[in-house]
């Protein structure tokens, strides 16, 4: 069995004609969390439809598991895909939308089978008084939750989620990334994030994604030590070190401000 | 609970098939009905031989255009896109009618079908087709392209059946086609409609999983394992296919496609799996009560049920507009 | 089923000429009968609960005797008077095979127009209620539509009888306007509000009555729609305009714009008809025969002014 649960090799992508992603070598390892950060507009999503198989690359390959060329039922039951802002087109429960997450690659016709699931998605998740509500009248951080909910259940052993918990307030925030944290060893993820400071805190791994390339992929201390992340978003950061780690703040642009 | 729902539906469905029979332009009460279905008189036998069939005839095409109405709503993800709005009734319609008027070494039984799932299904092709050349993606500017196929579609039908116009029975039939009428059909004519009926909502309700991924969203339902183009084109052939077969026995009946998947969502929720059953149900038992009405409401003569379910259909479609739209 | 082309009718000999071209065997029943669609019919025993649709067949069988034998009529039907009241199985949207078998039909004699035989035939077929189509496409052929109705309503002595009273009335009017040319005439059968007129279709029955009371139609060539306009009766400069209606219809010619430099109409020379005994092809005819004649030669007629 390869450390890896997937790798990505030489991925070029485009999108309307534009190069998005360009020879971008990334691999994930399993019980990891990794974190994907970057300035907007760097590929990241593009980077895990790919990986998820949603978006063909244009050149490069993708190695789920340590086997080339999979079929789509197997990439389905390999990778399951959290797109961003994700909500249901018609009115389901959460109950209804987390059985439906079970039933990853099936046949195309006929009702799929549930896969075996070993934990309750919505227990975790803290959604048990909302699981007979229809998903579109949640708040959008129960909305949020419950996307959570739905991706998990398939019971994957990779999750790649677009920006999860952008509508979380901090508490929920948190909580969602320990879940994913503390699920690691049975699901490793791949997880856009804007806020670095919870990158720092629960990744095992940050891939830093700009203009189309993955330009550094390292563990939090590592990339809290050097320039990368200031270069990356044009920023100078405060380090500042707080019990066992370390917080970025922005600092205005210097020199300019004349100070 | 699922179970109580389509329990439910069943007992709706004998309660239709029940009123269907009861009304017409001489209408019975339940008891006489009974009565009047064990006699051997002219009445009993026109109760037995022609209005049951009528009736059945009628159930099994709302069936059809409840199911193909939630397979085209899945598909484009709204509850607006509806058979006849989206061309294809009204291609199955061109179809039949150049089934019906040119001489074909076909028989009508075979030639009717064919013809009017090829204009059902190419009626779609080209309005997705020009949907997709226009560069328009949501579903008003599908729905606009829809108009504009059918009125060049209805014109073309106009031209042939000017062209074509004879003192023959062809031109009636077509005329109570376009109006939207239940053709009642002989008991052996019914059992093939009823098979082919059969057929093609068992391959419909196959499709649920699918529809269920759909609504997911595209990304979500690729990466989930749905092969996108192939599902979706499946889906569109076997809805047209549902339409024409539909068109063959009722005309062009409007509205139902999109009326009763939005009663089945309501009632039984967005699930394919149970919404799916559910529209065949209330669609065969809504036809079986409309048809019945349009017997019955101006006696002694009927009324085309089409224009039953466009009086009825086109407020609805305004309120699931407004309903949408406030989204 | 054939198009009302495929009976062709020919010259006036041919109006007066033989009767009964179908097969009609009136001894016993069942009796079996070919009728106007080619569809061989049987009827089982003597129709007791008759459903005649449309004024012409109502009217042939009122008058071979049987109108208390009539369960059902056409909504549209008022003549004889003593049938008006008869439940209506249709009306001008269409046709109810419910109410025939309601009615307990056992006959039900029927014209395809306004889309009658095809509403019905499937029905009817199905429930086992015989079903006999006429076609009335010469006077002739009318003459013989009473011959065959007779036979299958067990009326054929009263059949003879009206048929040789016609064609006796309708050869008197022959006699009397002998030798007189044709009177050219523009006979309309209809118009609207919306200005549209309709004139006689050549060959028809009402074509036919027309000749046989010394007049001709100025619109010999119509085929298909008979829809004519102003220009076209002021070119063709007929004699005379015959309306099939009352004053009403009278007035709106003279008030049509245009219509009053038509000579005839300037002159004075439009009479009217009524629809009822040009427009259904019934027992009626020869009186409207005699009617018109009287109007289009009065000098071969002096006692009737």
């Amino acid at each position: 069995m390869s450390e890896d649960i997937a790798s990505l090799e030489g991925i070029a992508a485009h999108l309307g004609g534009r190069t998005v992603l360009d020879d971008v070598r990334l691999a994930v390892r399993r019980g990891e969390l990794l974190a994907v950060v970057g300035p907007n507009g760097a590929g990241k999503s593009t980077l895990l439809k790919v990986l998820a198989g949603v978006t063909p690359p244009l050149r490069g390959s993708v190695t789920l598991a340590g086997e080339g060329h999979r079929d789509r039922a197997a990439w389905a039951r390999t990778v399951a895909y959290l797109p961003q802002a994700f909500a249901p087109y018609w009115r389901l429960t959460v109950r209804e939308l987390v059985a439906l997450g079970r039933r990853r690659g099936g046949p195309l016709y006929g009702f799929a089978s549930p896969s075996p699931a070993g934990f309750d998605p919505i227990a975790a998740l803290g959604l048990e008084p909302f699981a007979e509500r229809v998903v579109q009248d949640l708040s959008g951080g129960e909305r949020a939750r419950a996307a959570l909910a739905w991706a998990l259940a398939g019971g994957t052993p990779l999750l790649a989620a677009d920006e999860p918990i952008a509508a979380l307030d901090p508490a929920q925030q948190i909580r969602s990334l320990e879940l994913l944290r503390n699920l690691r060893d049975r699901v490793a993820s791949v997880v856009v994030l804007h806020d670095l400071n919870l990158a720092l805190r629960y990744a095992d791994r940050i891939a830093v994604i700009a203009e189309g390339r993955c330009i550094a992929c390292a563990p939090p201390d590592e990339l809290v030590v050097g320039d990368i992340l200031d270069r990356v978003f044009g920023l100078c950061f405060a380090r500042v070190s707080w019990n066992s780690g370390t917080l970025l703040a922005p600092l205005p642009s210097s020199g300019t401000t004349g100070l | 609970m699922t179970f109580v729902r389509i329990l439910c539906a069943a007992g709706l469905l004998g309660a239709a098939l029940g009123a269907g029979l009861c009304l017409g332009s001489e209408p019975l009460s339940p008891g006489d009905l009974v009565a009047a279905l064990g006699g051997d008189d002219v009445f009993a036998r026109l109760l037995r031989d022609w209005r049951l069939p009528r009736v059945l005839a009628a159930g099994l095409i709302g069936a059809l255009l409840g199911v193909s109405g939630t397979m085209f709503q899945g598909v484009f993800r709204n509850p607006l896109a509806e058979p006849f709005l989206l061309g294809s009734a009204p291609g199955a319609a061109l179809g039949a009618t150049v089934a019906i008027l040119l001489p074909l070494p076909l028989p009508p039984l075979v030639a009717l079908p064919a013809f009017a799932f090829c204009g059902a299904f190419g009626a779609t092709l080209l309005v997705l087709g020009l949907a997709r050349a226009l560069g328009v993606r949501e579903i008003a500017g599908l729905l606009l392209a829809g108009v504009a196929v059918s009125a060049f579609l209805a014109a073309t039908r106009s031209f042939l059946m000017l062209s074509l116009s004879d003192e023959t029975i062809g031109l009636q039939v077509v005329l109570s086609w376009t109006m939207g009428g239940v053709q009642t059909p002989f008991w052996s004519e019914l059992a093939g409609f009823a098979a082919l009926a059969a057929v093609g909502l068992a391959l419909a309700f196959g499709c649920a999983h699918g529809l269920d991924l759909l609504g997911l969203g595209e990304d979500a339902a690729v990466n989930m394992g749905l092969d996108l183009r192939r599902f979706t084109l499946g889906v569109l052939t076997l809805a047209s296919a549902l339409v024409a077969l539909a068109v063959t026995w009722g005309g062009t009946i409007g509205f139902i496609g999109l009326i009763v998947p939005y009663l089945a969502r309501l009632w039984g929720g967005a699930r394919h799996s149970i919404s799916m059953p559910l529209a065949a149900m209330i669609g065969a038992a809504t036809m079986m009560l409309l048809d019945g009405v349009a017997r019955a409401a101006l006696p002694p003569a009927e009324i085309p049920v089409g224009l039953l379910t466009a009086l009825l259909g086109a407020p609805f479609f305004l309120v699931i507009l407004a309903k949408w739209s406030r989204r | 089923m054939i198009s009302r082309r495929a009976v062709i009718s020919g010259g006036i000999a041919s109006v007066l000429g033989a009767v009964a071209p179908w097969p009609a065997r009136a001894s016993g029943w069942p009796r079996r009968i070919v009728d106007a669609l080619g569809r061989e019919v049987e009827i089982p025993r003597r129709p007791e609960r008759i459903v005649p649709v449309f004024s012409s067949n109502t009217e042939i069988v009122a008058a071979l005797g049987a109108a208390d034998r009539i369960v059902g009529i056409d909504g549209l039907t008022h003549w004889p008077p003593e049938i008006a009241d008869r439940p209506a199985i249709g009306n001008r949207l269409g046709f109810s095979a419910d109410r025939i078998a309601r009615l307990g039909a056992d006959l039900v004699i029927l014209t395809p127009a306004r889309h009658a035989a095809s509403l019905l035939l499937r029905p009817l077929a199905t429930i086992g209620v015989p079903a006999v189509v006429m076609t009335h496409a010469t006077v002739s052929e009318v003459l013989g539509n009473i011959v065959r109705i007779g036979a299958i309503i067990d009326a054929e002595p009263a059949a003879g009888a009206l048929v040789r009273d016609l064609r006796r009335r309708l050869d008197g009017v022959a006699t009397r306007r002998s030798g007189r040319s044709p009177m050219r005439t523009y006979f309309e059968t209809g118009a609207n509000a919306r200005g549209q007129s309709f004139s006689v279709r050549p060959g028809g029955y009402t074509d036919d009555m027309l000749r046989l009371a010394g007049g001709v139609s100025v619109f010999p060539e119509l085929s298909g729609l008979t829809q004519v306009g102003g220009e076209a009766v002021a070119r063709a400069e007929p004699e005379i305009v015959v309306v099939a209606g009352g004053p009403r219809e009278a007035a709106m010619i003279r008030a049509r714009p245009g219509w009053d430099t038509i000579p005839a109409v300037a002159r004075g020379r439009v009479i009217t008809v009524p629809r009822g005994l040009f427009l259904i092809p019934g027992p009626r005819i020869a009186e409207g025969v005699e009617l018109l004649a009287r109007a289009l030669h009065p000098s071969a007629f002096p006692e009737a002014a």
